[in-house]
């Protein structure tokens, strides 16, 4: 054998030195070690709950599922009629946006629920903190159920690649309503009643918007699906101890209704996506005024209310005068006035916007706002009005129809209405009352969708639909369509997710 | 342009200029800093015996950063032997003819660390939310879910080759076959967004690569011209062998930018080919006659004896002659998710590269052109430039072959590249179908190098004076409609390949240049 030439390099590897080398570093981030140690991190880690990534399309989303299935609202996109007539898909992404949001901001209350224990300071703080997390937690889970049934119920944040972890059944209705609830009534226990201190911004939650909340939970599990029938009386025992700690929490009608819809906190509101004049994409409630925005009444409208609606008010109710807008003007200084002629061409389907023919609404209207330029109104979650209508609501469904009228009053009082006839009413002519008397109040304050869900009226809604009969009058009604459609992208990626019946 | 900001009202001061966002007063400014690090030793061992057999041994440990605390390090070993057969006894004989013949085989592993460093870690992001002070504020938010048992991707390859040279090399061949098996790949894969996130880096499935290659070249040399020439043919075939426990994968969604089409583009099944299309299945237009009489606005479309309807539309708002005459793949008479089939395979059967070098008197001209034969593009621009797109989301252009071959009553047909205008209601309903895939085969001039050294006498101040002319992509031969068959909207993802979707199409470069030399 000849062993012409023969070459080696050799390294000893001696690595074990050099494990500090590749310990990873960050340094424009906040990592869970150093992290949430005093309450100044907190509250930044609190104000999480109150940041939406993509708050248009959020705000948009929202006024698309919650709308447009009413028949007090026309529209002059058929893309609107079509969620009217429930001819979308799963893969709407609207549906996806609700969806991924909600829970994007479940798994920030979830953090925080899991981490503030752990922080070194005060037991008294630690549990405000937890409590404004539990609220924004059930807030959105109330959501969710209503708008999409059973749910993948995540109560502890997601932290590996475990397969059960990663890849949830639905949980039962009753037991999502069972984690709000507990959620709910720890929040109106731990939340400050009055204020987060003077280091706080304002605008986060206090108890009295757990309050209403765990109330209008109570009333709603009282309805379709669940006829949970209980919640009658416990909506109404929320409410009322609501209103004995009134002064406590600080809250109280105001007296010009329309007041409620002006930017910053006031003793109404309990919940607002807040609005930040100049603010840019990272402040919540910039909303794009382009056409064809809701909130962008001044130039154009996706919604807006039929005729038929406005008709119903009372002449003297302030709720007709300054929430609705039959005549306003235009940018350019032309008066636009609600036109009845052409609402005959509408419904010979002769006019090229068949259903645009309708009232703008004068909530969210802002004067500051330029055509196609930002929008700076709060969006309303929630206000104390509906505290009132929750309660005449509830005592009405237990035919205890005293207190009903009485509690209607109140929120009549303001509008400029005189009291209910008593010899007129029955429980079911007072119930309709208070329904009609909920949407005069609310309309376009995130409310309708469950409204009809829970009263058992979305089919009638449908049928009864001016924008669905113009623009897709071969729409056919199934009775899954008391439910929207899970995102189809949650069926792709999660083997264990089903969808709901008839989409 | 300079311009100066001072940055002030710090939330917190822990993390200095590496996160500017931690300021409030400003909004849109901000810093990013990252660190990733990679050590490495490693070996080499060579032996040749005889002039005839050649023995490699390697050996790499590679430690990234960016891996969990217990898979750091990596280890990547490789052999090869060659047998260079032209140098045995009974070839001698013969060594006029065949100048060369070697055979080669090999087997190693390598590693892969493509992923996002801090996928290991649990982290928060910094943002700023408006609250009702009117004021902006510092909120921070979990980023992700962190996945602490990230390790390296790994190839196993083996390879088996042959070289000949006939003529004095004039004539080469080269022939190579080869396995490639990758355990553990790096996939962000696509997580429920119910866990409050959407993707997730993770070592997911075994893909195997099988392949051939073949390469022939020709070398000429003359007194006047030298032409070098090199074809090369490569056959791939990827297959996946796992997919973490999973059955199947989804590409991505198809809603790039604006969320055109919220459906995922691709599905990949194990013990199929990656990232086949996955979507709708049309079959025509549909027709006046499928209407009971649309004449007379009597817009119900017929049945026969069955039940069956004479065309199914996407939706009740597309229900109008012209519009996508859909596959109700399970007789549902509902188009949904439940119809998707496989519409396309954006996998070639084979490509190609053919290199050139001429040199004739004073020009050096190098020409190389490949291509690709066999695979498909989901055109998603088509959804928009080819349907007149319009009515929701402003008005879109669209092209004037779709403009001219459109159906209208007045010129109906039943070519489904051509639909009537879709009164698009919303995003909602958009499907991606058949209609968009598309033939991407081509060939393409892929670079053209000309050379010319013009001839001086020796007196001239310049030794050399050399003009270069270059171009690349100046010529493609293809029969895709699209701008540019080399296309990745998704860029290298395999589960996302061949989908078009307003992409820009690469540069045809020029470039002229001087070589002088004193």
């Amino acid at each position: 054998m000849k062993l012409k030439y023969f070459s080696m390099l050799l390294l000893l590897f001696s690595l074990v030195a050099c494990d500090q080398l590749i310990e990873e570093e960050i340094f424009s981030e906040f990592s869970a070690e150093n992290f949430l140690k005093n309450e100044e991190e907190l509250t930044a880690q609190t104000l999480g709950l109150y940041r939406v990534d993509n708050q248009v399309k959020y705000a948009e989303s929202f006024e698309k599922l919650v709308l447009s299935v009413s028949n007090i609202y026309t529209t002059r996109i058929v893309g609107n009629a079509s969620f009217g007539a429930y001819q979308t898909s799963s893969a709407s992404s609207e549906y996806s946006a609700v969806w991924q949001e909600s829970y994007q901001l479940i798994a920030r209350a979830n953090t925080i629920i899991k981490n503030a224990p752990n922080a070194p300071i005060d037991i008294v703080k630690i549990n405000e903190f937890v409590a404004e997390a539990k609220f924004n937690r059930a807030y959105h889970y109330f959501h969710l159920t209503r708008l999409f049934g059973e749910l993948p119920l995540y109560s502890t944040r997601v932290e590996s690649a475990d397969k059960e972890v990663l890849y949830p059944s639905r949980s039962s209705v009753e037991d999502v309503y069972k984690l709000i609830i507990e959620d709910l009534i720890y929040a109106k226990d731990n939340l400050p009643m009055k204020s987060w201190g003077n280091d706080s911004p304002p605008g986060r939650v206090k108890a009295a918007a757990a309050y209403n909340l765990l109330g209008l939970v109570y009333l709603t599990q009282s309805g379709l699906p669940l006829q949970n029938t209980e919640g009658y009386n416990n909506a109404i025992s929320t409410i009322e101890e609501m209103l004995l700690l009134k002064s406590d929490l600080g809250v109280d009608l105001l007296p010009n209704w329309y007041d409620n819809f002006s930017r910053g906190e006031n003793s109404e509101k309990l919940y607002s996506m807040s609005a930040v004049i100049g603010g840019d994409k990272n402040s919540m409630g910039k909303i794009n005024n382009g056409s064809g925005s809701f909130y962008g009444f001044q130039t154009s409208y996706n919604h807006a209310l039929t005729y038929e609606f406005y008709d119903l008010f009372h002449e003297d109710d302030v709720r007709q005068k300054d929430g609705l807008f039959y005549s306003y003007k235009y940018d350019n200084g032309a008066v636009v006035t609600y036109n009845p002629a052409a609402e005959i061409d509408a419904k010979n389907k002769t006019a090229s916007y068949r259903g645009r023919n309708g009232i703008s609404m004068a909530k969210y209207v802002d004067s500051l706002a330029t055509g196609g330029g930002s929008h700076e109104c709060d969006v309303m979650y929630m206000r104390f009005a509906e505290s009132y209508l929750i309660l005449a609501e509830a005592y009405c469904e237990i035919n205890e129809l005293d207190n009903a009228r009485q509690y209607l009053q109140i929120v009549r009082d303001r509008a400029g209405l005189s009291a209910v006839p008593v010899t007129e009413t029955d429980q079911e002519a007072l119930r309709q009352i208070i329904r009609q008397e909920r949407w005069f109040e609310l309309f376009g304050e995130n409310t309708e969708v469950y409204d009809i869900r829970r009263w058992g009226t979305t089919k009638g809604n449908f049928d009864t639909h001016v924008a669905v009969d113009r623009w897709i009058p071969d729409a056919v009604w199934r009775d899954g369509y008391v439910l929207y459609p899970i995102p189809s992208r949650e069926l792709t990626t999660n083997p264990n997710m089903t969808q709901n019946d008839d989409w | 342009m300079r311009s100066r900001n001072e940055l002030s009202q710090f939330t917190f001061d822990d993390l200095g200029e590496d996160a500017l966002q931690l300021a409030t007063q400003f909004d849109g400014i901000a810093s990013y800093k990252l660190r990733h690090t990679l050590i490495s030793a490693f070996g080499s061992a060579n032996y040749i015996y005889a002039n005839k057999y050649y023995l490699t041994a390697n050996g790499r440990v590679d430690g990234s950063s960016k891996f969990g605390a217990d898979n750091k390090y990596g280890f990547f070993p490789s052999a090869a032997f060659a047998w260079k057969i032209t140098g045995e006894p009974f070839m001698r004989s013969i060594k006029d003819v065949v100048s060369n013949m070697k055979l080669r085989t090999s087997y190693g592993l390598t590693g892969s660390q493509a992923v996002q460093p801090y996928a290991t870690l649990n982290r928060y992001a910094i943002g700023l939310v408006g609250m009702a002070d009117n004021g902006l504020h510092t909120a921070t938010y979990p980023l992700g879910v962190p996945n602490s048992s990230l390790k390296w991707a790994t190839t196993y390859s083996t390879n088996i080759g042959m070289d000949i040279g006939l003529w004095g090399n004039k004539l080469v061949f080269s022939v190579d076959a080869y396995i490639k098996d990758t355990k553990d790949l790096l996939i962000n894969r696509q997580i429920p967004a119910a866990t409050g996130f959407t993707e997730m880096a993770s070592n997911l499935g075994e893909l195997e690569n099988r392949g051939l290659e073949f390469s022939i070249g020709y070398n000429l040399k003359s007194e006047k011209v030298r032409w070098s020439t090199n074809l090369n043919l490569s056959f791939n075939k990827t297959t996946v062998l796992s997919l973490g426990g999973e059955e199947y994968l989804y590409g991505s969604n198809i809603g790039i930018a604006g969320g055109t089409i919220n459906y995922p583009a691709s599905k990949t099944e194990i013990g199929d080919p990656v990232g086949r299309f996955f979507g709708w299945e049309v079959d025509g237009l549909i027709q006046v006659d499928d209407f009971v009489d649309y004449g007379n606005g009597d817009l119900t479309i017929k049945t026969d004896a069955n039940g069956k309807p004479a065309a199914i539309p996407n939706n009740a708002s597309e229900k109008f002659p012209g519009r996508w005459n859909f596959v109700d793949q399970n007789g549902d008479n509902i188009i949904n998710e439940d119809d998707r089939v496989y519409i396309g395979d954006p996998n070639p059967d084979f490509v190609f590269g053919w290199n050139n070098t001429i040199n004739i008197g004073n020009f050096d001209i190098t020409l190389f052109f490949q291509g690709s034969y066999g695979n498909e593009i989901l055109n998603v621009n088509k959804m928009i430039t080819g349907t007149g797109f319009g009515s929701g989301f402003g008005n879109y252009n669209s092209t004037v072959d779709w403009f001219d071959n459109r159906y209208a009553l007045d010129t109906p047909h039943n070519d489904h590249r051509y639909p009537s205008k879709i009164m698009a209601s919303s995003s909602n309903t958009l499907r991606h179908t058949n209609a968009l895939v598309e033939d991407g085969s081509y060939i393409r001039l892929k670079n053209v190098l000309v050379r010319y050294k013009i001839p001086l006498n020796k007196n001239n101040v310049f030794k050399n004076i050399t003009v270069v002319a270059s171009a690349s992509n100046l010529f493609t031969l293809t029969g895709y409609s699209g701008s540019d068959p080399e296309v990745s909207a998704f860029g290298s993802s395999i589960l996302n390949s061949g989908i078009d979707y307003f992409v820009y199409p690469q540069m045809r470069q020029y470039s002229l240049g001087f070589n002088l030399s004193f």
